[in-house]
């Protein structure tokens, strides 16, 4: 049975912003978004080192200031207001900014140990190197080499299918050479067709290519799967083109430290995790836009400038209208020990002093409302007690416990919840032994609410948690794996058996093995027997 | 801030075994801070004994209250209405709030519901290392600013014992020699020849039985 | 706090085969962990006639032995020279102070002053450990004892000990360019005689004593080099790895496990590092610590020409 609860009405606040919007890179991606986002509010773009492929595209526009040859080393304040220092020839500046975009483009590497270790030259060329040079190809043959490189990423299939149509409409000969035709993205599908239509030719191989190079054409050797008895093809063009690799911006790491958001697989910005739109950063108001999180091609590009521009579009007006659902301090309780602030993945918290605060500091803690995405992880850290979220309230929550039955479970709203629901529609009589409490995160599952459970009579008790390493808030799903050992060796201590805790990972589409961890708790406490630290019987 | 570590279950259970209602008494000083002693350990606390005595069949009521700081009584008295109702305190608080909050609740017993470590920097969420060790002379001017009494192992005052290699202690690895930082820290400051100087034999003030600190300029009653 | 070399202070034999500019040679005895004097008559006669002076160990390795003045005192009544050393980890300043006053009553005349193994290695890991001083601390107290005829205290001591006051010094201790520094300090608190870590890398103490000569030490202070017969190529391994404060160097180890006789090569090692210290600027003598191999000692000084040994 899941219990929903009664939220309070929301009560709105009005924040003062600054419009502007800084963005870091000026390549052709940072350009782009530069020049969306400035139709609504003023932008700065600074370069960050010597990619300045986009500085011709924004020069002299109205509301776009370029600063070049200058370094992001400090950032300071929340969302709408956002304090950037600067290093600019050897001397801090600081400036306020409402949002930040990051731009900082991959580099494409050419890894000629992908190619039979193959050289670039005059007719062999990489894919970057046939973008930038401007040839004439009609009548001459050229051919795409996909799958080799950059096997992770749909952008060189992307590229390379855009190309090829061009080229054929300057009567060039064009083959693409492909082992899996990626083309799982908008709008790749017909470009594919409309290539096929136009007279590319697509050819599949197998196993491994060999290159040659001679003075007059390259030649490329593939094995066809298609055809039986043709063991080898030789192929033989004008020019052979072969996709990168792209590698994160060497200026990745220093960035994300400086401004203090994650990055995840190859070391690009962003962590690999189902719960992030594509722009999202783990802190609110820093955006990521382009190849700085990953390959990216064209029509994926334009839809995130699209959504970033909407986003920082909030502070163009210079005020901001925001709901108060972060989570309230206490300040008679708070010791202003700073476990919240360091335990909270979104950067939300700073330390206030001022004097109407009720304790011997005149400091405590406080969640900007801009900033905080109310995973109430930071409630769930306080050692003071002295944190509480609305409508998740220590309160609201252990009074659902009043009368547990056999087995309680605190369930993330991201996943655990949506998991019970499918678990309940399918095995309705093994969902009526738990009770399910909701929770943002499970984060904000306290070791404090489990010993409650057990304590007033459930036999019990199961933190549902999302998948490893894809928790909304980051880390919330590692911090409950943490307590729910706390609170295993608490029970031990006292002699009770540490395994009526458990921890479950799932997914809201796993309905079934949400099923499955309920159905082997009750065994496990059926095993057990009643528990026998219960205070109320 | 004084750092403390939370005492097993049993030594708690056996403290408060002859009692049918206790209180568990936190504070909001270091040990709130330092992850032990605030509110929250303290509901973590009572509800451990309130199910390891239903488990044995022997009931207790647990009473929770958590004040400013132990370690001042003006504080302590927040704990009387509570305190008046028990027979004995589970106090969390360091070795200083037990025992004060002992003397003012005389008769009722008070018993330590933690061990008190150690003086220490909180490095990181659920990490502390002991930096002072209150000695009452203090060398940080020599050593730069960093103090080799409570953080070489055998509090050498005139440069590293032998056992000192790259960089760690010979008690364990995990462990830096506390003269090496202060050589490099020293070196960095080019201050080396603070190495070569003699830190004659120590006061270590113990002679004197507790200490005791009295600022006469700032006493109330002259 | 200058030390004057070959003005004789105390009158030890020790000091006084150091004073005439001989090459000294000293050996070691570990007591036992059990009430018993055997393993010293044992390994004294062996080494009667070899060494100028026997060091005794103080609770080596933080385990509990026959104390070491109780030892020296043995060796005395059988009519050879000890060295008592002293650790800070055991005795606060009081305690030792009344150790060396009785030393000093029997007749003892050498003391080797350390900071001692932290008690965390030995077999009472939650003893209290002492380091009231610390070893340098320790030299300028017995300095003071002896120069001044003062305590540490300052007070008046009426009959003060004398003693011919020895210091260690780990030249394979980091930071290494300190380790110098370290022993000038001990020096400039008192120490007459150094007697360094045993040396199984023969390369970094080259570069000590380099070191030491360029600042004048071996001027002020008589520099012995440790030798240890290293018994067996795994008893090498382990304190290449296992042992704090140690450097072995590689080619040590791999004569021991090339050896087709182990101990043989041992010796021979021991001999070569000698005969090498013999030819070193600034090195005194050597300091001969055959750790559970007592018995070898005789063997190693004769091979190495060290015999007979100067009488006075």
């Amino acid at each position: 049975m899941l219990q929903m609860q009664a939220r309070s009405a929301v009560i709105y606040e009005e924040l003062d912003v600054f419009p502007e919007v800084l963005v870091i890179g000026c390549g052709t991606e940072g350009a782009a978004a530069a020049l969306a986002v400035s139709e609504n509010q003023p932008v700065t773009v600074i370069d960050h080192d010597t990619n300045h492929d986009g500085l011709s595209l924004i020069k002299g526009q109205t509301n776009i200031t370029v600063n070049a040859g200058v370094k992001v080393v400090g950032l300071d304040g929340f969302p709408g207001q956002f304090l950037v220092s600067f290093m600019e020839n050897g001397e801090y500046t600081k400036k306020s900014f409402g949002a930040i975009i990051v731009a900082l483009e991959a580099q494409s590497s050419y890894d000629a140990k992908k190619y039979n270790r193959i050289e670039l030259g005059e007719r062999i060329l990489s894919l970057s190197q046939f973008i930038k040079k401007d040839n004439d190809y009609s009548r001459q043959k050229v051919t795409f080499v996909l799958g080799q490189a950059d096997r992770d990423s749909i952008s060189s299939y992307a590229t390379a299918l855009s190309q090829a149509i061009a080229l054929k409409e300057k009567d060039a000969d064009v083959s693409i050479l492909y082992y899996d035709m990626k083309v799982s993205a908008d709008h790749l599908e017909q470009d594919y067709e409309l290539a096929r239509a136009r007279g590319v030719n697509f050819l599949k191989y197998e196993g491994d290519l060999q290159i040659l190079k001679t003075d007059v054409a390259a030649t490329v050797q593939y094995s066809e799967p298609f055809l039986e008895e043709t063991e080898q093809v030789k192929l033989v063009s004008d020019y052979l083109v072969l996709p990168e690799d792209y590698v994160a911006h060497p200026g990745t790491a220093d960035l994300a430290d400086v401004l203090d958001v994650n990055t995840g697989p190859n070391g690009f910005f962003q962590e690999d995790n189902v719960h992030f739109l594509p722009i999202m950063s783990n802190r609110e108001g820093i955006y990521f836009i382009g190849s700085c999180h990953g390959p990216i091609y064209g029509v994926e590009l334009e839809k995130e400038i699209e959504t970033v521009k909407a986003e920082v579009g909030r502070f163009a007006s210079g005020k901001t209208r925001v709901a108060s659902l972060q989570p309230q301090v206490d300040a008679e309780k708070c010791a202003v020990c700073l476990t919240c602030y360091r335990c909270c993945p979104h950067h939300a918290i700073e330390i206030v002093h001022d004097e109407s605060l009720n304790n011997m500091y005149h400091s405590a803690a406080r969640m900007n409302p801009l900033a905080c995405r109310h995973c109430g992880i930071c409630s769930a850290e306080c050692p003071g007690k002295a944190i509480q979220l609305p409508n998740y309230k220590d309160g609201q929550i252990l009074q659902q416990l009043s009368r547990p039955p056999k087995i309680v479970a605190f369930a993330c709203e991201n996943s655990g919840t949506l998991a019970a629901e499918l678990a309940n529609k399918i095995e309705p009589e093994l969902n009526a032994l738990i009770q399910v409490v909701p929770v943002p995160c499970s984060g904000k599952i306290d070791a404090l609410y489990l010993l409650k459970a057990l304590e007033r009579g459930a036999d019990g008790v199961l933190l549902i948690a999302c998948q490893k390493e894809n928790c909304k808030y980051s880390r919330g799903n590692v911090r409950a794996d943490q307590r729910k050992e706390l609170v295993r060796k608490r029970l031990e201590a006292i002699g009770l058996e540490g395994d009526r805790v458990d921890i479950v990972h799932v997914a809201a589409n796993q309905g079934n093995q949400f099923n499955e961890s309920i159905r082997s708790m009750v065994a496990r406490v059926n095993q057990l027997g009643s528990y026998p630290g219960k205070v109320i019987r | 801030m004084i750092v403390v570590e939370n005492k097993s279950a049993e030594d708690i259970l056996k403290m408060v075994a002859p009692y049918k209602k206790i209180l568990v008494a936190g504070c909001y000083g270091c040990v709130t801070v330092c992850l032990a002693g605030g509110e929250k350990e303290v509901g973590l606390l009572a509800s451990q004994i309130r199910m390891a005595r239903e488990k044995e069949g022997n009931p207790i009521e647990v009473l929770e209250q958590t004040v400013e700081r132990q370690c001042d009584k003006e504080y302590l008295v927040n704990f009387q209405d509570k305190a008046r109702d028990v027979e004995a305190i589970v106090s969390l608080a360091c070795g200083i709030g037990i025992q004060y909050l002992a003397q003012v609740y005389e008769p009722i017993p008070v018993f330590p519901g933690v061990n008190t470590q150690f003086l220490g920097a909180n490095l990181d969420v659920g990490v502390w290392e002991e930096y002072c060790m209150a000695c009452g002379e203090c060398v940080l001017d020599k050593t730069g600013g960093i103090c080799p009494i409570a953080r070489c192992s055998k509090s050498l005052l005139n440069g590293p014992c032998g056992g000192s290699q790259e960089g760690k202690c010979e008690v364990d690895k995990s462990v830096d020699c506390a003269w090496h930082l202060i050589y490099d820290r020293l070196k960095a400051l080019g201050q080396l020849d603070k190495m070569a100087e003699y830190i004659p034999a120590k006061n270590w003030h113990r002679n004197e039985g507790p200490r005791k600190l009295v600022k006469e300029d700032l006493t109330l009653e002259q | 706090m200058n030390n004057r070399k070959t003005e004789i202070k105390v009158g030890s034999n020790l000091e006084k085969v150091l004073a005439s500019g001989q090459f000294c040679c000293t050996g070691e005895i570990g007591p036992v962990t059990y009430s018993s004097f055997d393993n010293i008559d044992k390994h004294a006669e062996e080494m009667r006639g070899k060494v100028d002076s026997v060091n005794f160990t103080d609770n080596q390795t933080a385990v509990v032995r026959l104390s070491s003045w109780a030892a020296s005192l043995r060796l005395l009544q059988l009519g050879m020279e000890p060295n008592l050393q002293m650790v800070c980890r055991d005795r606060n300043r009081l305690a030792m102070q009344s150790d060396f006053l009785g030393a000093y009553a029997h007749g003892i005349r050498n003391v080797l002053c350390l900071t001692g193994d932290h008690q965390a290695f030995g077999n009472h890991p939650g003893c209290k450990g002492v380091f009231d001083l610390d070893s340098v601390q320790l030299i300028y107290m017995l300095k003071r004892l002896r120069d001044d005829g003062c305590f540490e205290c300052g007070a008046e001591c009426k009959v003060a000990p004398k003693f011919f006051i020895g210091c260690a010094e780990n030249p394979f201790g980091d930071p290494f360019e300190f380790r110098p520094i370290r022993l000038e300090k001990k020096v400039n608190a008192g120490a007459d005689f150094v007697q360094t870590q045993c040396i199984l890398d023969m390369e970094r103490f080259e570069r000590f004593m380099e070191l030491c000569v360029e600042r004048g030490l071996h001027d002020r202070a008589y520099i012995t080099a440790g030798i240890m017969p290293v018994k067996s190529p795994k008893m090498a391994r382990y304190m290449q790895h296992g042992v704090p404060g140690m450097i072995v160097s590689e080619e040590f180890c791999q004569r021991l496990e090339k050896a087709e006789d182990a101990k043989a090569e041992a010796v021979q090692l021991s001999v070569e590092y000698i005969n090498h210290c013999q030819e070193m600027k600034g090195v005194a003598g050597v300091h001969v610590m055959a750790v559970a191999w007592e018995s070898i000692v005789p063997s190693v000084v004769e091979k190495a020409g060290l015999l007979p040994r100067p009488t006075f």
